[in-house]
């Protein structure tokens, strides 16, 4: 996979995956976001938390290119990437999962993942190398009996598993998660830890929402929280857990 | 949504020979096209059947050309059309007013239809669902009125194209064409072209989440669609002899093709060929049987398709195959799994 | 300046060019005349706007409601005159006549056929509309036949002269009329309690339900009342230019463009972009040709949807992403 040395090169060169400066974004009358500083450091695991409507998606989608902010920039390994279309973001190697759940429903397992390899040639079918990832893949999120089964039919657990190995197939640098352990049972919210951790092993830099406290507590290095489109704390999920303004955040106390 | 059991859902041996992208294909479309290609040589001769058969070829374009944009890629185009009377009054007006041949003719009505198409892309590609339809409906009204307006067009007289080539030649120009199409739309469907169609489909924000430049490959779908329709077109003037804004651009035709995509199934290369082959006959018959009324049964039938069909014959077929295997493998009217499947892929707490 | 396209008669390709230097007495004289045809366009457009604000459908065979109108109107004429021609007025006696008749088709179309589609993907209502369209051209083609039909309704003296414009009798009547035909409308909608009924149902079909509301027949009294509209429009225009069973998909496109720019289910949207459109038109025949009108139309229509899908005054539910 060329991108493992590219990402090498990336992160020895001191390039921080992605750094957001003064985001801010308004909807009409509404400020989602409000002048969000935040760094997503090589190899971490960062978590964003806050209550409902905090901006959280929105600093997602700010940041994946879905919405251009209408004051502040975006920084990917130190180029400005503020405002570029989603999918020349993700050709740069940020891959973003959907909070509910995004898979091409009318294809198969296996073509879901078989679309997802980027450097595959326009005009030819699925190479071996692409088949053979797509194969190791599905093993590794135990789907291989699932291959040549719409991935409309399957169950909400099985298609996140099946976005998650649609992320993986596209090599990604940075991944940014919404939600992972939405909507899922706890047998299943351990394997995704596991997944969580085997990726970032990999020299991928992760950075997810998430509301299940113990999950993202156990999983991320840092955490920052956001509430009312502001930055209100940011640390380690220990600092994170005694913050005063963050428990008065979600008690409704601010 | 239920669980899905490993063994119970493999697809049908139904589901395979329709599927693209695989060895058995192949040789069924070459079956197809010498199967067709015999007729002539050894007993069909020049008339109504042959003449009935070359537009059964023509409708299978048309409708396949749709089908590729509205059924592969997910956006239906209500003006497909156009890019016929393109293509039908390039190599009228090349060859009657410029002296063009007549094969170069024909091979520039497909280019100055990709042209066409190109161009109206730029506006309407960025259109979604229904907007996109109403859209190029637009695009095709307001080329009748252009055609009937321009003077090089022959206005609403149109043009009369006298000394073409033979009806047998057409037949196997049609069929050339229809083989060359389903063989091209057979190939593309098994690359990454096809599958990153089928994602747009499917969901275009993820696609362009996951790094795909949507609007290169819309553009590239409906250009290859325009190619073939304004081919057929091209080709249509002289075997019609005559075009004018009316015949070229056929409004009822323009409704029938999706409607034939519809009924044949849409998204697979032998669905719209068989909802076109299938339908037209069924219009001649009726034709035969009553004249003047083809087009009102027409309307019929497209009414009566999408309310009991929306999924086309095909694509019924195939949910019914599906179907078959849930309950083959002990699966419920609710697509339960069964019990083996629960422990080794459950990660559900069922809720969506 | 008689907006060309409803004739089928169009010359050999006309190569009709731009009539040179005009005087803004012209300009004037096309504004008005726009005016008066729009308020046509904007009736239709109400119509239609009221289904997809309603009923939540696209229908594509709004403009042969339209041409029904126009024929009905134009058989009543000829029942009350006998010979087809008579005092200008007379033709307001048989408005009455296609509204009613059109609202009767309208609901029986949408109790028999398109409630089986509306909760369709609407790409499947698009088409099933447009066999309808088809089968109520054709049908009617059959009945008919091709020849245009018009109302010979005139007056003795047909049009005054204001200010240096000239103002055709019939179109003002047309004019007024249509617009009578919108407010009534309009009053009907915010008064009666089906008027109210149909705009719950507009918001929120479910809720309508619960609260006792019959969800169904609302529906369908609000395509028949579509039609009844679009039939009325077909009277007027029966008077001022020809009808034959295909000139109803123009103006279906015309709606279409006039709904975008006023908003899905807005009834002062789809009248100020009728009388707007009306008035493009007639500048564009004017200055330019008579034959492009339907391309100035369209391209209208694609810089709207790219630059606007909400309209202007509509709920803004529905857009290009």
């Amino acid at each position: 996979m060329s991108r493992r040395a590219e990402r090498r090169d990336r992160s020895t060169a001191g390039e921080v995956p992605v750094v957001t400066e003064g985001l801010t974004k308004r909807f009409g009358g509404l400020t989602a976001l409000d002048g969000v500083d935040i760094e997503v450091r090589d190899d971490e695991i960062v978590g964003l938390i806050g209550p409902n409507g905090s901006g959280k998606t929105t600093l997602f989608d700010c940041v994946t290119g879905a919405y251009t902010p209408d004051e502040g920039t975006v920084f990917l390994y130190g180029e400005e990437i503020t405002g570029l279309s989603e999918n020349r973001v993700a050709q740069r190697g940020l891959v973003r999962m959907f909070q509910q759940t995004r898979v091409y429903g009318g294809m198969t397992v296996a073509e879901n993942l078989l679309v997802a390899a980027p450097s595959e040639s326009l005009l030819r079918p699925p190479s071996t190398a692409t088949r053979e990832e797509a194969d190791r893949l599905l093993e590794y999120v135990d789907l291989a009996g699932l291959a040549e089964v719409e991935a409309g039919r399957l169950s909400f657990g099985q298609q996140k598993l099946v976005e998650f190995a649609m992320a993986l197939m596209a090599d990604p640098d940075v991944l940014l998660m919404d939600e992972p352990a939405g909507g899922i049972n706890p047998s299943m919210i351990n394997r995704m830890l596991d997944y969580i951790r085997d990726v970032n092993d990999d020299d991928v830099t992760v950075f997810l929402i998430e509301h299940d406290m113990d999950f993202v507590m156990n999983v991320a290095d840092r955490i920052y929280v956001l509430a009312h489109g502001e930055r209100i704390a940011e640390g380690t999920p220990e600092e994170i857990q005694t913050n005063e303004r963050v428990l008065d955040a979600y008690l409704g106390r601010e | 949504m239920s669980e899905v059991d490993e063994e119970g859902t493999r697809r049908s041996p139904a589901e395979v020979v329709l599927s693209v992208g695989n060895g058995y294909s192949a040789v069924l479309l070459a079956l197809f096209a010498v199967a067709l290609a015999v007729p002539p040589l050894v007993f069909l001769d020049e008339g109504f059947y042959m003449t009935v058969m070359t537009e059964m070829f023509l409708f299978g374009v048309l409708a396949l050309s749709w089908d590729l944009v509205g059924g592969q890629t997910g956006y239906p185009s209500f003006g497909n059309m156009a890019f016929f009377g393109v293509g039908a009054y390039t190599t009228g007006i090349l060859w009657t007013e410029f002296g063009v041949a007549y094969p170069a003719a024909l091979l520039a009505a497909g280019v100055f239809a990709v042209v066409f198409a190109a161009i109206i892309g730029l506006a309407v590609l960025r259109l979604r669902g229904h907007y996109f339809a109403i859209a190029t409906l637009g695009v095709l009204l307001a080329s009748i009125q252009l055609s009937r307006y321009l003077e090089i067009t022959g206005g609403s007289s149109g043009k009369v194209l006298l000394g073409g080539p033979s009806g047998e030649v057409f037949y196997y120009v049609f069929l050339a064409i229809l083989i060359v199409e389903m063989a091209v739309v057979r190939y593309l469907s098994g690359t990454r072209f096809g599958f990153v169609l089928n994602a747009i489909r499917d969901d275009e924000r993820k696609a362009t989440a996951m790094g795909v430049d949507t609007t290169y490959y819309k553009t590239a779908a409906w250009t290859l669609a325009a190619f073939f329709t304004g081919l057929a077109g091209g080709a249509y003037g002289a075997f019609n002899t005559f075009i004018d804004p009316q015949t070229a651009y056929n409004l009822a035709w323009n409704v029938e093709l999706i409607a034939m995509a519809l009924l044949g199934g849409t998204g697979t290369v032998a669905g719209p060929v068989v909802g076109a082959f299938g339908l037209h006959l069924a219009i001649v018959e009726i034709d035969s049987l009553f004249s003047g009324w083809q087009l009102m049964i027409l309307g019929s039938v497209v009414i009566v398709t999408v309310v009991a069909f929306p999924n086309g014959v095909v694509g019924t077929l195939r949910q019914r195959a599906n179907a078959m295997e849930y309950y083959k493998f002990g699966g419920g009217a609710a697509g339960e799994s069964s019990p083996s499947a629960a422990s080794s892929t459950d990660g559900t707490e069922g809720s969506e | 300046m008689i907006v060309e396209q409803l004739a089928t008669t169009a010359g050999a390709g006309g190569a009709v060019g731009a009539i040179p230097l005009q005087s803004a007495g012209s300009i004037v004289q096309f504004v008005v005349n726009g005016l008066l045809v729009g308020s046509i366009f904007a009736l239709v457009a109400i119509g239609f706007a009221l289904v997809w604000g309603v009923v939540g459908i696209i229908n594509l065979a709004h403009g042969e409601m339209m041409m029904l109108g126009g024929y009905v109107s134009y058989w009543a004429f000829l029942g009350l005159t006998g010979t087809g021609t008579g005092p200008g007025l007379l033709v307001l006696a048989t408005v009455p006549v296609a509204v009613a008749v059109l609202y009767v088709v309208g609901y029986g179309l949408q109790r028999a056929i398109v409630t089986r589609v509306t909760d369709e993907d609407m790409f499947l209502t698009l088409l099933v509309t447009f066999g309808l369209s088809i089968f109520i051209q054709q049908a009617t083609l059959q009945a008919f036949s091709a020849d245009p039909r018009s109302i010979g309704a005139t007056f003795a003296d047909p049009s005054f002269v204001l200010g240096g414009i000239v103002v055709p009798k019939m179109k003002l009547v047309a004019f007024v009329g249509t617009l009578a035909l919108a407010a009534a409308l309009y009053v009907y909608l915010q008064t009666t309690r089906r008027g109210r009924a149909i705009r719950a149902v507009a918001q929120n079909p479910e809720a309508a339900r619960l609260v006792g509301i019959d969800v169904q027949h609302t529906r369908a009294v609000t395509f028949g009342l579509s039609a009844a509209v679009a039939g009325g429009a077909g009277a007027f225009i029966a008077t001022i230019l020809n009808v034959t069973p295909q000139i109803g998909l123009n103006y279906t496109l015309k709606s279409f463009v006039i709904v975008v720019f006023g908003g899905i289910g807005s009834i002062p949207g789809a009248l100020v972009g009728g009388l707007l459109l009306g008035t493009v038109e007639e500048l564009t025949a004017g200055l330019v040709s008579s034959q492009l009108t339907l391309a100035v139309t369209f391209t209208l229509l694609v810089v709207l949807l790219v630059v606007k899908p909400q309209g202007l005054f509509g709920s803004g539910t529905e857009g290009s992403t």
